[in-house]
């Protein structure tokens, strides 16, 4: 049987929360991300750090309409790293 | 005591899945434009169509930048930029669409003889309003059916 990538980095619930999130979206907003995830800046913070050192997601700051706004996104290694992971829970799932 | 440690492994990788759904049908529900903006969108194409058919092309540069602007707010209240349609999707529609906006402001034109120009000009416009709208009608659709079988 097919095995698939089991990413470490990604399966911590609240980071597989983000990227499941992010997979079918373009970008989505800091505060956003936040108040879906019910956790505190600096929790999320940390978790999209780690996402974005590892190469998964890329953050911009932008000025919107006077705001000034942090965009999350998944890079295209976060797609194909989330997308396997995926692959590999269904595996588990399925094969047991 | 292997047979646990897999079904442990699969208990988690379950919860993790249902997780995953729970994530997916949140963003499309975050995505799904308000309801006032695909009307609105198919006015204002609307609006272009009739003013090139009527010879004011100064004033749509105006609508072009409403347009800018209805779009930019709308990401700014959903908070969130979709990717939700399949680069072929919209290849495809931008295909049928721009041929078919050129098509409307030369029909006007033809149709100028016989129905005026205002009223030539204003029924062209309102034909690709009307398929604005309905085309926003099916993205709203899709995003609902894609809601559907994430939760």
């Amino acid at each position: 049987m097919k095995t698939y990538r089991f990413d470490k980095i990604i399966h911590a619930p609240n980071r597989l929360q983000i990227c499941a999130f992010l997979v079918q979206l373009e970008e989505a907003e800091f505060q956003l991300l936040r108040a879906e995830l019910a956790v505190s800046d600096s929790v999320l913070s940390k978790h999209i750090k780690s996402l974005e050192e590892a190469g998964y997601v890329a953050v911009v700051k932008r000025r919107d309409f006077g705001h000034r706004r942090t965009w999350v996104s998944l890079t295209s290694a976060g797609r194909g790293a989330y997308t396997e992971h995926v692959k590999e829970l269904k595996r588990i799932v399925e094969s047991h | 005591m292997k047979n646990e440690k897999h079904s442990a492994a699969s208990s988690e990788a379950h919860k993790a899945l249902g997780t995953i759904q729970q994530m997916k049908g949140a963003a499309m529900r975050r995505a799904t434009p308000p309801r006032w903006f695909g009307p609105l969108i198919a006015l204002l194409s609307g609006s272009l169509v009739s003013l090139s058919a009527a010879d004011l092309r100064q004033y749509t540069v105006l609508i072009i930048l409403l347009m800018i602007l209805v779009i930019s707010y709308q990401r700014q209240e959903t908070r969130v930029s979709t990717i939700i349609f399949p680069v072929k999707t919209a290849v495809v529609g931008l295909i049928i669409l721009v041929p078919l906006f050129f098509l409307l402001i030369i029909v006007a034109q033809l149709l100028r003889e016989s129905l005026g120009h205002v009223s030539a000009s204003l029924l062209c416009g309102g034909i690709f309003s009307v398929l604005m709208y309905l085309l926003s009608l099916v993205e709203r659709h899709w995003y609902n059916k894609i809601n559907v079988e994430t939760v």
